[in-house]
């Protein structure tokens, strides 16, 4: 398929263009083909956005041939302008930069040598603009710019000269003349033919300052009369463009329930492929282990360092990737195997502190979920366990103090008090919290004396002398 | 408030009409009629007459009364219609210095647009007195398939009589215009116009509100004036060969009096079905011997004189049908040669149905050029005109052939690009000669203009390709580029038609009708206020008598006598000078006599 791909695809310095303004996500594509969609913006040439993709050449030539097929893109000489809907920026008035690639999808083959005898007022877009149900412009991005310039034309209009002079290659003749269905009913065409003249043609609009948008309605009415003509004039063309618009439509629907259904099926293939895929990859690092374990009780030396050199190589890898606790067991590990080495030991210790840290961060928010649902023992427990891990003082003080509120033993609250107040021995908070649990415990020479120590931090807290007073008189 | 008023400038008769509170109306001249003929004539004094005035002096003055000038609208002078003229018309055609015909009357040399102006002028002046207002825009209506030189003539004699000719459209499509205005019709229409000088045929598909021309083909040559013709040469003129051997043809007045009897005969005809032409003393012989030719016409006569005139119409007819690719729904008649029965009978046979009725065939196409030009004045209009190029539009190729690019019929605006290749080795430059005509030789067409590209690369034939494109607007103007598509190179024209006027000229022109216009108002203002004050003279000399019989007595009644008659002298003296400033203060002194004299005559009861 790549080399079919490569010659259907033409020339290297060829531009792929979008014939569809939803994007990848909408249409429900595959990724590497969303990639390489995502890609297509016109402006960049096949070699670059070959080169942009990452995948591999043949790999990403085939994708673009796919999208080709599916009628998503087509590939032109010349580069888009800027996607800018502003009149400055709309087709220029000599003519619609027209595709070369027809794509002519669910036509019969003898249908589309005929219509390509027609040149570009045969050309029967890959896709319908407008979905059924949806409103005439879909997600066409309007400029706004555009839309307030003054000039005589209301904004619908001005919205539906920029939609129409932008467009006008990408649509059939029958989205063009805004009808809702293909038909070769000749009367009905010249129908809409004169709904449009009303709007657009020259006398009608004789009187009309149309500002800018004057070239662009001029090139949508000479447009018009001309598909006019050739439709009003010939009767097999007629009917098999609108046989072709009919048989595109046809396959666009089918087209869309089927790639629905297949990105569903990728979908569920997916995820069973995922989770066959971790269950073998923990059997891999079970059994890893296990070597591990094994080397050491028996290795030589060199070995014994290797392996302690590759598990502190792992460890700073996830250490870096920010997973603590499989970075502090491997680091662990790499002590182990070579206890000498300060480098280790000390990585390790990092490591181990902050993953400790870590766990002891989240043990502390369970707590204080627990204690905010009012579930004092588990908001104690799982205090306990986050003082125990990162001997945090602040959060020692605070475990202390709940277990004062909530009348727990008050000698484990003192030893969470000691804590805080060996770790942060400056803190008058702290020895204040600690001297009121020794007094509540009856030790009160402990309390006076923790007192006196804050006294002497900081003379001039009310607090401490009061209860020195009290302590004393008592 | 801005008007456009529409005109139909037609060979024998011209029209005019304006829309007003959103119904149009046709407007009658100073004599009551509503149509005008389109003669134009110096008299002796060397005053213009147009219309009826000029027609009805024709008899006497052949030579100076221009008839039928439409025909010879952006004719060159070397073209057979102009010689069938020169050898037909009691007014003398000269070569104009552009290769253009015109007129010499009263050894002025008009050219042809001017003669058109002339008529447009009096048109224009219907509408200005009719509105009181001035007015500087139309619509004037030319037959289908005039080509674009007739049609810019007919433009230049807008702007000669001043004014500005907004829109050329056929005269088939105002009348569908008229016609459909107003209903909500969905139906194809055939216009078979027959006029004085042309017939026209056209289709038309009308639907809610927009007009769209589908096929319209004609012949300039083949109208009322034919009928004539075949009345004149080969019935009376023959029949009093016959008898007197004698050609009446080199009689100018005679021919001019034969041409209003056959003209007479053919329009009584249609009522009666036998006429008889009496025209006494029509020539004298050598020996003093006056002659008279008394006929009698029968229908039938007209008929076996005149049927293969219809039948040509009709051959026209059938290959316009075919054309337009769709069944005709209606058949509308316009032009007064429509009312000749045999006319009716023949299109009714061809199109199977009865010819519409509810239009005045002489006012439709006057009535639809004033709807268009309504509709180009405003923004939400009820009718919208979608009309064809008449002819088609091509370059000349190698081996002098006509490549088409816009073929006839097709719908403006639009615009068509063909390339094209160098025909010879080395070939450095091309000469892009523009065509109009239907003719596969190049040169049997109408050259439009002609440009050269330069700078090609030298290269074996075939390989340099040259892009051209033409282009025609809403307003019928055709330009035409040619591009080097190798080096982006360009070379464009925007192609105007020569009238056989220069642009200089054309001005000239304008500046003389303004000047003459000037004139004329002048000199109707004079007479105007002549007859003011020999009206007062008349009232005061009235009551003179009997005042001077009360006033007669006293010294103060004396006194104002004296003045009264010094005032009434003077009234006379200005009556008989040109100065109008001089009459207009004679005028009011003597209103005040005439005022006092009233007071005089009610005290004394």
């Amino acid at each position: 398929m790549p080399i079919e791909g490569a010659q259907a695809l033409g020339e290297w310095e060829s531009f792929p263009h979008r014939l569809d303004r939803r994007d990848a996500d909408t249409l429900g594509l595959p990724e590497d083909e969303a990639i390489i969609y995502d890609l297509v913006d016109g402006r960049h040439t096949i070699e670059q956005v070959c080169a942009r993709s990452g995948l591999q050449q043949n790999e990403a030539l085939g994708v673009l041939f796919s999208l080709l097929g599916q009628g998503l893109i087509a590939i032109t000489g010349t580069a888009a302008t800027a996607d800018t809907p502003s009149p400055a920026a709309l087709p220029a008035n000599d003519g619609p930069a027209r595709l070369e690639v027809l794509p002519f999808r669910g036509v019969s083959p003898p249908d589309v040598q005929f219509l390509k005898g027609y040149g570009p007022l045969g050309y029967v877009p890959g896709l319908p603009t407008r979905e059924p149900g949806r409103d005439r412009y879909g997600r066409f991005p309007f400029d706004n710019r555009a839309l307030l310039m003054r000039c005589g034309l209301t904004v619908a209009q001005k919205k539906e000269v920029i939609f129409l002079s932008q467009m006008l290659p990408r649509l059939d003749h029958f989205e063009f003349f805004d009808m809702d269905e293909p038909t070769d009913d000749r009367r009905e065409l010249k129908k809409a033919f004169f709904i449009f003249t009303k709007k657009y043609h020259p006398d009608a609009r004789r009187t009309l300052d149309m500002g800018p948008f004057e070239p662009y309605v001029a090139y949508i009415y000479r447009h018009a009369a001309e598909v006019s003509e050739l439709l009003q004039s010939d009767d097999r063309f007629r009917a098999t463009y609108a046989r072709a618009v009919k048989a595109r439509n046809r396959a666009y629907r089918e087209g869309l329930e089927s790639l629905r259904e297949e990105r569903e099926s990728v979908q569920r293939q997916d995820r069973l492929r995922e989770a066959k895929d971790r269950k073998a990859e923990i059997q891999k690092r079970l059994e890893r282990n296990a070597k591990a374990r094994r080397l050491v009780s028996r290795g030589p030396e060199m070995e014994r360092l290797n392996k302690a050199e590759r598990f502190h190589r792992d460890g700073m890898l996830h250490y870096e990737q920010g997973d603590l606790t499989t970075a502090a067991n491997l680091l662990r590990l790499a002590v182990t195997y070579d206890p000498r080495n300060r480098v280790y030991e000390q990585a390790f210790e990092r490591a181990d502190r902050e993953s400790k840290s870590e766990l002891a961060g989240r043990y502390w928010e369970r707590g204080e979920t627990e204690q905010s649902v009012g579930r004092s023992e588990e908001a104690i427990a799982a205090y306990t366990r986050a003082v125990e891990l990162a001997q945090d003082p602040a959060h020692a003080a605070h475990l202390a103090r709940y277990m004062v509120d909530n009348k727990k033993d008050l000698r484990t609250a003192m030893a969470h008090a000691e804590l805080a107040v060996a770790r942060a021995p400056q803190n008058v908070d702290y020895l204040v919290l600690l001297a009121k649990i020794q007094e509540s415990a009856d030790l009160s020479t402990k309390a006076r004396a923790t007192l006196e120590r804050a006294k002497v931090l900081d003379g001039s807290r009310e607090d401490v002398k009061q209860a020195l007073n009290a302590l004393k008189k008592k | 408030m801005e008007r456009i008023i529409g005109i139909d400038l037609g060979t024998t008769n011209s029209c005019v009409a304006i829309v007003e509170g959103g119904s149009p109306a046709v407007l009658a001249n100073k004599g009551g009629y509503k149509t005008t003929p389109s003669v134009v004539a110096i008299s002796e004094n060397g005053k213009r007459l147009v219309g009826h005035i000029a027609k009805r002096q024709a008899v006497t003055n052949a030579s100076n009364t221009v008839y039928a000038a439409k025909r010879l609208m952006g004719r060159r002078w070397d073209s057979a219609a102009v010689r069938t003229m020169v050898d037909t018309m009691p007014y003398e055609i000269i070569e104009g210095p552009n290769d253009d015909a015109r007129v010499k009357l009263r050894d002025r040399v008009y050219s042809v647009p001017e003669i058109g102006s002339i008529i447009l002028q009096e048109m224009r002046l219907i509408a200005e007195e009719y509105t009181g207002e001035k007015i500087e825009k139309a619509v004037v209506t030319v037959p289908a398939h005039f080509n674009d030189a007739q049609r810019q003539a007919t433009k230049d004699a807008g702007r000669i009589a001043g004014l500005d000719v907004v829109r050329i459209i056929n005269e088939p499509t105002a009348a569908a215009l008229a016609y459909g205005f107003g209903k909500d019709m969905d139906r194809t229409i055939a216009v078979y116009d027959l006029g004085g000088g042309t017939f026209d045929i056209s289709i038309l598909e009308i639907s809610n509100g927009v007009f769209e021309v589908l096929a319209t083909a004609g012949d300039t040559f083949l109208g009322g004036e034919d009928f004539d013709g075949r009345i004149i040469m080969d019935y009376l003129v023959m029949e009093f060969a016959r008898e007197h051997q004698i050609d009446l043809r080199q009689d100018g007045m005679a021919l001019q009096r034969l041409r209003d009897a056959a003209e007479k005969a053919k329009i009584e005809l249609s009522g009666v079905r036998e006429t008889e032409i009496h025209l006494p003393f029509i020539i004298s012989t050598g020996s003093n011997e006056a002659l008279h030719l008394q006929k009698t016409l029968t229908r039938e006569k007209l008929e076996a004189l005149t049927i293969d005139l219809v039948d040509r119409t009709i051959k026209i007819c059938a290959k316009t049908i075919e054309e337009a690719g769709q069944p005709v729904d209606d058949v509308l008649l316009v032009g007064g040669m429509t009312r000749m029965p045999l006319v009716q009978e023949k299109v009714r046979e061809f199109f199977g149905k009865d010819p519409l009725k509810g239009v005045h065939p002489d006012e439709v196409v006057a009535t639809g050029a004033a709807i268009q030009g309504a509709a180009l004045l405003h923004d939400h209009q009820s009718v919208l005109l979608l009309d064809v190029t008449p002819m088609s539009l091509g370059i000349m190729i190698a081996g002098g052939l006509f490549s088409v690019l816009i073929g006839a019929n097709t719908t403006v605006p639009c615009s068509k690009s063909h390339i094209f290749t160098t025909v010879r080795d080395n070939q450095t430059s091309v000469k892009i000669m523009v065509f109009q005509g239907e003719h596969k030789q190049a040169a049997k067409n109408d050259l439009l203009g002609e440009f050269i590209l330069t700078g090609l690369r030298p290269a074996s034939k075939g390989e340099v390709e040259i892009e051209v494109t033409f282009d025609i607007n809403a307003d019928g103007i055709v330009s035409v580029s040619a591009k080097n598509l190798e080096t982006g190179q360009e070379q464009a024209i925007t192609v105007t038609a020569t009238s056989g006027l220069t642009e200089e000229e054309i001005r000239r022109m304008a500046r003389e009708n303004q000047d003459h216009m000037v004139d004329v108002r002048k000199g109707e203002e004079l007479e105007q206020a002549r007859q003011d004050v020999q009206r007062i003279i008349a009232d005061v000399e009235r009551v003179f008598p009997r005042v001077r019989e009360v006033l007669a007595g006293s010294d103060f009644g004396t006194d104002a006598l004296h003045k009264a008659s010094t005032v009434l002298d003077r009234a006379a003296e200005a009556v008989e000078g040109e100065d109008v400033t001089e009459l207009r203060t004679a005028g009011e002194a003597l209103n005040r006599t005439l005022n006092m004299f009233k007071g005089v005559l009610q005290k004394v009861g």
